[in-house]
Order: C-alpha cells, then structure tokens, then sequence
C-alpha cells in the first residue's frame, strides 16, 4: 500500500546552500521525482531536498566536451541541438525513456544516480566517455561513469554528495545506432539496449568501435574487448556475425548463466550484428 | 428528427478529457471514517488469533470489525453461498479479508490494517488446477475441488473421429487478465437516522450490492439504498466484487453511525480483487478431407481461485461457445470450474469464453493447415448460417450476421488466400460468436424496469437499473428515449442509478444494458406516448390513429401542433407523463444431462483480421493493423460502436501479447503494479479498422443486440494465427511472447 512518510522538505536557491543541508543531515535529492517517488512508497521515512532551484538544467559546449546538467529532463535532451549534434546518442536515448510524463519530469542525473541495469541514457552516456562531476562541502570531484555504477542500484557517490553535471567527450564518428527491446512502445522499461559508435575510414576498415549494453551486464557497461576485436578490421557482413559472438561470450563471462540468458543470448549476437550494420552505414537509429 | 443511429456524442465526454465527473472517492460527507482490510499473509490457514483489543487502542482507530460482528450472515451472494465478507476459522488465499479497521484517516487505517498482528497456522496449500481437481487430502470446495462441471453430449463425436481425415489434438493455456479500470474500488456508506443505510460506489450491479448489504446486516430491501457512483472502467471487475466492498464499509458505518469510505489502493485492488480466469483446454477436432467439422471433443478447465463467485456461470458461457461459431454434429464437451487457493477469479469481458475461443479459433486454423485449405475457406465451409444448429442445438432464426461480417473484412482488408507478403508478415483470423444477455445461465435475473418522467417544459428524466461504465450507456439510451417521446436528444437526461427508483433490473453484465433497458424504456414511453396521443387527436379534432409523431410535432394529415404545447395541456389538464416499463427476455433453456437448449436469446457475430510482422533474431511481435467487423444487429450509435471495437481490440491485444500476471509458490501475485504487470498504452494501438453489420435482432430495441464484450474475444486467437501465418511457428499459451515466438523459430 502506498504510504510515503516525507519527515523534512527543503527547497534550496543555490549549490552552496544545497551542499550545506546535505552535509548536515541524509537528504535524498529530488529533481523529476521518477524514480524516487516509487521507493518512497516502502514507507521508509524520508528527508527531500529539492534540486529544481539549483540551474542545473544547462547544456554547454566548448573544444572538447559538452556539459550536461544533472536536472535536464529527457525531453529537453532529446530536442536539444547541442545535443543532437555532438552527443546524439544521448538524445536518442533520452527520447526512448519511459513515457512523455515520464520524460518531462525525469531528469538524466536521476537516470545516473538511481544506477538501474536497465537505465536508458548510461549506456549512450558511456560511449562519449562521460565523467561526472560531484559537488560537496568538501569539494569538488570528478567520477569516471564507467566506474561510478558499482552494482546494480548502488554507486561510489556520497550523501553529502550532489551529482551536479556530466561532461562528455565529443568524438566524431562515422555512424551511429541505438536499439531498444522491450514489451511495448512506451513506458516501456527495456529489456536490452545496444549503443555503437562507428568511425570508419575511406577504406571500409574500422578506425575506431565504442560500443555499450543496457540490461546485458549487472550495469551499464562499455564491451573494450568487443571494441578491440573491430578495430582495424575490414567491414564484411561475417565480421559483425563474429561481433555478435563474441558479445554473447562477454555477458555470460560477467553476468553468469541467468533465467532469461538462453533468449537474451542470440537476442544479444542479433541486435549486435544490426546495430553495427547500421552505425557503417552511417545511421543514427531510432527504432 | 430521428437520433437512433446517428453519430451523437456522449454528453459526458468533453467533462471527463477535463478531469471533471464526481467519483467514488471524489465525495466527502460530514464525520466521515475511513476503512481498511487486514488481509489473509497465508493461502490457506487456520486463524488462531486477531487481536483486536491491541489495534483498537492504537491512535485514531475507531473500530475493527470480524466476522463476528456481522448481524446477518456472512456470505457474499453470488451464485453458491461459499464466499464469507470477512474470514471465519479458515483463510482461504493470500488477500483473502480477515477484518475491518476504521480510522478517522485513511493512512491511519491503511498503516494499522497493514501492520496487524494475526496468529494463522499455515495449511498445505493447493495452487495448480490440474493437482487441485479430485485432490485426495486438501478440500478447498466440497470434496473434489469441483465447483461446477459442466457438459454438452451431442451425436457422436468417437464413431465420428473414425471417419476423419484429418484429427488434431492439443493443450492450450491462458493465464490471469487484470481488467486494468483506471479507477480502482471505492465504497462510501452512510446510515441515515432511521436506519436506512445508503451506499454510494463504483459498481456495475447496484442490485447485487444492495443484496449483499441486506444480508449481512440483517436489513429489509426497503432500507438499503444504492446508488451508483460516476464509475472509471469496469470490465466485469466491477460486477460481483463491489458486493464484497460495500458490505465492508456498511457494517461499521452501521455499528458507528457515521459514514465510512472503504477506497482500494492499486496494488491491493490488484492483489485481491477478481481476474479472468486461467485455463487449461484439451482440444480435439477432427475434419473430412472436405474440411467439414465433424467432430470437437474439449475438456476444459478454469482456475476459480478460493472461492465460486461466478466461475460456475463463466464456465457455463465458455461451455457454450467451446466449439466456435460453427456447426458439429458429434460434440463432446466436459469443462470444470476448480477451486485452488488463490485470489478468486470472476467476470472479464467475455466471461470464460475467450480462453475456450482461443482453443477453438487456433486448432481451426490448424486443421486448415493441415488441409493446405486456406484459413477463410474452411471457415466459411462450416460457419453457422441461418436454419442452422448450434452445438446446443439451438436453430439459429435470425440475426445471423457471421458471413456477411467475413466478407466485409475480406472486402475492405483486400485480403487474398495466399497473397504475397513481406518476410515475417503474417495474417490471421478469427470468426466467433458471442451469445447476447444472460441466457439460460442466469435467466433468473433476466428482466429490467425503467422509468420515464416527460416534465412541463418539455424536458425528459429516465431512471434504469442497469449501469454506465464508459461503454455509452446513457447516450444510447438517451437516444431511443428521444426517438420514442419524439423530443430534441438534449432534452432527455438520466437520472444516476439508484435502486431506489426502479424495481430489480439485475446486473449491467453480459453485453445486455442496450437491448434490456432500451426495451423496458420503449415499454415506459408507448405508455407516456398513448397519453400525448390521446391528449393531441382531442386538440386536433381526428381519431387517434391519424395522429403522427414527427421533428417536434404532433400532425394529422392537414394540421400539425408543436409537440411542447400537447405536453402543457397534459399538464394543464393534470395528466400523468410519467410511466414505468418493463422487459422480460424470451424464454431460454438449457439441460444439465445432455448439453441442450436455447441457450441465448440471440447470438452476435464477429470475424478479426490481424496483421503481424514478427522480428525472427528477437521474435518480436509488431501487430500492424487489426480489421474487426461485428453484427451488432443495429448500431443505435455507430460512433460509440466502433468505440468499443477499438477499446475491445487492444484490450484482445494485451491478452494476446503482453498481459502476463503470475504468482509465488504461496500463490500471491508478484506483479501488482502497471509498472510490471504490463499493459498496452497508447503508443501502442495499432491501425485497428472498426466494421459494423447489421442484421437486425426482431427484439432488440430498433434491431439493436448486443456486443460489448466480443471485441476482445477474438483478438488472441488472430494474432497467434497471424504470427504462425508469419513464421510457422505455433503459440498455443497466452501471452505470444517474444520468447516464446524465438524459442519457437529455434526449435524448429
């Protein structure tokens, strides 16, 4: 039954106000409320501090990077042009989380923190390299995402600690292709997504591979061997077969043999096979 | 100007896309108290000890209530007397009510009623169907686990098999639907000074309700009063249940004297409330190289849950339709409805026949295959026509719409036998039948009073005793009320049903509100209308029989009067317009030995179309267009029609594909929640294409029969022929899952 027990409610105007309470006392930080709001349905007593106040809702661009703040709704990033041009993985994910309701109040830092197997925006976030920066009275430091998420649901960040923004690397590529399974066509949580950024030479051999898995590994996680095996290799239909493979041989090595790994198992090598098939032909998916 | 059969809009809708309409949980009363259910941890227990005396010193706490408090009996009333309103000694699943807890807030009852302390010895438990039937130790329901069996014993079906060419034999399985009402359960009782009792609600049945409130606090029909409540959604989910609901709230708003509200949150109305049945069907068909059905054998099986509810007439519908709409000489059908102790199941939309038709419309495209006959062909070389037999033996007299329903999917889909497709693209159908009103199964019942009210000024109130649920009710019937008093639609207004207003009308269930109500207010208008007639031929000057009602006006050959200046001299002259009416079903029979009899007092007709392509790496279904035509006999609003092919369509979807509720080894639903138990959204309707026929039903209101429920029906069958149309691969256990499908292409 539902019964949420909010003991404090406090609604900062500035970061050093917000890094002030969280320093002072266990705050769970509020933006969108997608994911929080459900939790709190245990009962468990709480103390809420609003983050909508803080402009955290910024996306910048410089030389190297773009910088995303952690309280941009999926909506604003799935129409953002910034966006769209340098990380457009990250806007096509966004686009596919949940529902509209849920895109218009669901933020990317609560995407990140809340550190779900089956979060949309991680995978694509992990192909440009993302870092986040952690804002505390102690400080300021700056997270790796591929070593953020420690297990599912849990990561290195702590309660005095404020997800403040992620900063990606820009890096241009050739092609690009997102593809989500799920049961239906919105609010739709997924049951896998792939990521794959392709750069590929004059020559049709592969300069570079970046690619990423939701719901295939106990979090969110780039495949480098996977990476390793295209990189220099010529394009051929029976190469991406192999990547399909070996893809299954990755999540059986870090996830085990699990309940649902005999159909996530060619499901995986087929969504592989097709995503890189469109990354080389310059694709952004949005399927 | 004639309204019937015009695309009229339902007055309500522009109020509820604002959010607007008063709801059970919307009315607030003065020192109203808020209920909550302790609910059985266990599926199957001996109570030793609740402790009331600890909960009803906790803070705020008004009251807890047992089954020792109830002042009449404790029983919910619904077909067999076996379901108690709070548990006795016994605990019979997990959710199953033990107390009542009253708070002056809801999150004090809910809080308290969660965290009660309950002393239950647990009991080995019995959950699977097949184990439950005839278990030696464990009894549930008398000694067999048994609630009904049924059967039907026409020719015969084993001398008939050996002259088959052709014989199939093959298990299907459907499992639990959740109706999904956006509205969850709401009940509101209030106690009035001189012991009337009034029960405000969200309800399909208010004269179920009122049955189960004057059993079980010992009250005469005269003092309980039920009004129905603007209600979100219903879907059978809201037939038998608010019964159970309602005496909840009633017994401590008597015991207290003050007005007590009972509201379900969502995970507990999914946890405890009644579902579609789960079903186990052993089907057998057999056909001559002609593709001529000759003979069906079914056993089939339904998952009552702890308690009957209604299994035993769910079960008697699926009995009904067990063989499709086709016409069999030899048929052998043995169906069960068997207790397990799980939450108890009861009306769907279909009631019990759409597992039983998934069966059936499968095996039917299996035996075309197998004929290497195509899936329209061997349909239309056994379906029923009129002149013909029902597996009942029913002659089928009129109203028989199922090949003109066909055609007209053919005809508008462009559809060919083996025209060329995409790779992975497939189609399937599904032609099935659906028998209209209660039948032989609840005849009882099958009776309904209206009232009409023609005021002063022209305008119009009507009271019925049948119920709006979304379906569009109130418009239709506001249609026919227009017609027959002969006024502009917008002067006719419904009053919220009240059993107070109108005798026992028995339930809003079985697709019957149109052709009952609107026969029973035809009945109540003539009698107005004789009075006008009577009132005008006098202001005329000519005989009654020239007289003519038309666009507003009273005419005779020459002369014509506006009919608002006959309706002031009525009143001028202090003569009744108000009168009440009546209907009562023709007749229908049905043998418990043999399986005969007129079952239904007409049948409605529907052949679906579906469109698939099927993902062969993921085995992803992408249903892309559904064709769905019904003979509705006459459509009294064809807007409102298709409304309900559509909402029924990707309801039929969800069943077909997605829906897919299981439970623990302690047979508790793990997925109470929309966030896992997944339905379709929006986004996820497919081009569905509504297609009415019209073979009129001779008497039904204007021709009108009707056919709520079969847009649902047959929607899974379809799409798991279309999915084997596209991969060769069979699903014969709902849902058709990717799963499912991809272990299929790799078993192949």
């Amino acid at each position: 039954m539902t019964m949420i027990r909010v003991t404090a409610y406090e609604n900062p105007k500035s970061i050093e106000e917000a890094t002030t309470f969280l320093a002072k006392d266990t705050y769970v930080p509020i933006a969108g409320g997608t994911d929080v709001i459900l939790e709190l349905r245990n009962g468990m007593p709480v103390k809420l501090l609003d983050i909508n106040n803080l402009k955290l809702n910024h996306v910048t661009s410089n030389k190297d990077n773009i910088e995303i703040g952690a309280a941009c709704t999926h909506t604003q990033l799935a129409s953002n042009p910034i966006v769209s041009q340098f990380v457009p993985l990250v806007g096509i994910a966004a686009g596919k989380v949940g529902s509209k309701q849920i895109r218009n109040r669901g933020t990317i830092g609560g995407n990140i923190v809340n550190a779900s197997p089956c979060a949309d925006t991680i995978p694509a976030l992990l192909i440009y390299d993302a870092e986040l920066v952690l804002l505390s009275k102690k400080g300021r430091r700056i997270a790796r995402l591929d070593e953020f998420i420690t297990s599912p649901y849990a990561t290195i960040k702590r309660n005095d600690e404020l997800l403040h923004s992620i900063i990606c690397k820009k890096n241009n590529k050739t092609g690009y292709s997102y593809l989500k399974l799920g049961r239906r066509q919105a609010v739709n949580i997924s049951r896998m997504t792939i990521s794959v950024a392709l750069d590929i030479d004059d020559d049709n051999a592969v300069i570079d591979a970046c690619i990423s898995a939701g719901s295939v590994f106990p979090v969110p996680s780039r495949m480098k061997d996977l990476e390793k095996f295209l990189r220099g290799e010529k394009i051929k239909p029976k190469l991406f077969k192999e990547a399909g493979k070996l893809a299954v041989d990755l999540m059986i090595k870090h996830s085990g043999y699990r309940w649902s790994t005999p159909y996530k198992e060619p499901v995986l090598a087929g969504l592989i096979e097709r995503a890189l098939m469109q990354a080389s032909k310059g694709i952004v998916q949005d399927n | 100007m004639s309204v019937v059969g015009k695309r009229v809009q339902r007055p309500e809708s522009i109020t509820r896309v604002k959010g607007g309409g008063l709801f059970a949980d919307d009315s607030k009363y003065h020192g109203m108290l808020h209920a909550a259910v302790i609910r059985s941890p266990v599926a199957r227990g001996i109570i030793q000890c609740i402790n009331t005396e600890s909960i009803i010193k906790k803070k705020g706490i008004e009251g807890v209530f047992t089954c020792k408090d109830i002042p009449g009996k404790n029983v919910i009333p619904v077909v067999i007397d076996d379901q108690p309103l709070l548990a006795e000694r016994y605990v019979n699943y997990v959710g199953e009510p033990i107390a009542v807890v009253v708070a002056k807030d809801r999150e004090t009852a809910r809080t308290v009623a969660k965290n009660a302390k309950l002393k239950i010895k647990e009991l080995p438990a019995i959950l699977d169907i097949l184990e439950a039937r005839n278990h030696p130790d464990i009894h549930i329901f008398g000694d067999d686990n048994i609630f009904k069996h049924l059967k039907i014993r026409r020719g015969n079906p084993s001398s008939a098999f050996k002259k088959c060419d052709i014989i199939l034999e093959n298990i299907y399985r459907t499992p639990y639907q959740e109706h999904a009402y956006i509205e969850p359960h709401s009940v509101t009782a209030i106690p009035y000074p001189d012991g009337t009792i009034e029960v405000r609600g969200c309800m399909q049945c208010p004269f179920y309700v009122r049955e189960a409130v004057t059993k079980s606090l010992n009250l005469p029909e005269s003092k309980v009063r039920v009004i129905q409540s603007a209600t979100g959604g219903a879907f059978g989910g809201k037939e038998d249940v608010p019964s159970l609901i309602a005496c909840q709230a009633a017994l401590p708003a008597m015991k207290l004297g003050k007005p007590v509200k009972l509201t379900y949150d969502r995970t507990e109305d999914m946890i405890a409330m009644s579902k579609r049945h789960p079903s186990w069907t052993y089907y057998k068909s057999g056909v001559t190289r002609d593709g001529i059905l000759r003979a069906v054998e079914v056993e089939y099986i339904i998952d009552g849950g702890a308690y009957s509810t209604l299994s035993a007439v769910v079960l008697f519908r699926g009995t009904v339709h067990a063989v499709g709409p086709y016409r069999c000489p030899n048929v052998k059908v043995d169906s069960y409805a068997v207790a397990t102790n799980k939450v108890p199941c009861g009306a769907f939309r279909g009631f019990g026949s759409p597992q039983v038709l998934f069966a059936a419309e499968s095996q039917m495209d299996e035996l075309a295959n197998r004929l290497d006959m195509d899936p329209v062909e061997i349909r239309r070389r056994n379906l029923l026509r009129v002149g013909d037999e029902t597996i009942t033996g029913q002659k089928l007299k009129n109203s028989v719409g199922l090949e003109k329903s066909l055609d007209k999917v053919i005809q508008v889909s462009g559809w060919t036998p083996g025209g060329c497709k995409q790779d992975g693209v497939g189609y399937g159908f599904s032609t099935i039948f659906y028998g209209v009103g209660l039948g032989a199964g609840g005849k009882h019942m099958a009776r309904t009073g209206a009232r009409v009210i023609v005021h002063a000024d022209g305008s119009v109130s009507f009271s019925v005793g049948t119920t709006e649920l979304g379906q569009g009710m109130i418009t239709v019937l506001s249609q026919i009320v227009a017609d027959e008093i002969g006024v502009p639609l917008e002067c006719v207004d419904m009053i919220p049903t009240d059993t107070s207003r109108v005798p026992d009308s028995g339930p809003t269930v079985a697709s019957r509100a149109t052709t009952m109500s609107g026969n029973a207010l035809k009945d109540a208008c003539t009698k107005i209308r004789n009075t006008l007639r009577s009132e005008a031929s006098e202001m005329l000057g000519c005989s009654l029989d020239e007289i003519d009602f038309d666009n507003g006006l009273v005419s005779n050959k020459g002369d014509s009067i506006p009919l608002i200046e006959v309706i002031k001299s009525c009143s001028f002259k202090r003569l009744s317009l108000s009168a009440e009416g009546w209907h009562t079903s023709p007749p229908t029979t049905f043998d418990d030995k043999t399986g005969t009899g007129d079952v239904y007092v007409t049948y409605a007709w529907a052949t679906n179309l579906a469109k698939v392509k099927v993902d062969r790496e993921t085995g992803e279904i992408n249903i892309l267009k559904i064709w769905s035509a019904h003979d509705v006999g006459k459509a009294i609003n064809p807007t409102l029609a298709e409304g309900q092919i559509e909402g029924g369509v990707l309801q039929g979807l969800g069943y077909a594909v997605m829906e897919d509720m299981k439970s623990d080894s302690r047979g508790a639903i793990i997925n109470p929640e929309f966030s896992t138990y997944i339905i379709p959204t929006a986004q996820d309707q497919p081009e569905i294409v509504p297609l009415i026929v019209e073979e009129p039903y001779p008497d039904g209101p204007f021709g009108a029969k009707g056919f709520g429920e079969q847009p649902l029906m047959g929607i899974a069958p379809a799409v798991a022929n279309a999915v084997f149309d596209a991969v060769r691969v069979r699903i014969r256990e709902l849902p058709v899952t990717p799963e499912k499908v991809w272990q299929g292409l790799r078993n192949k």
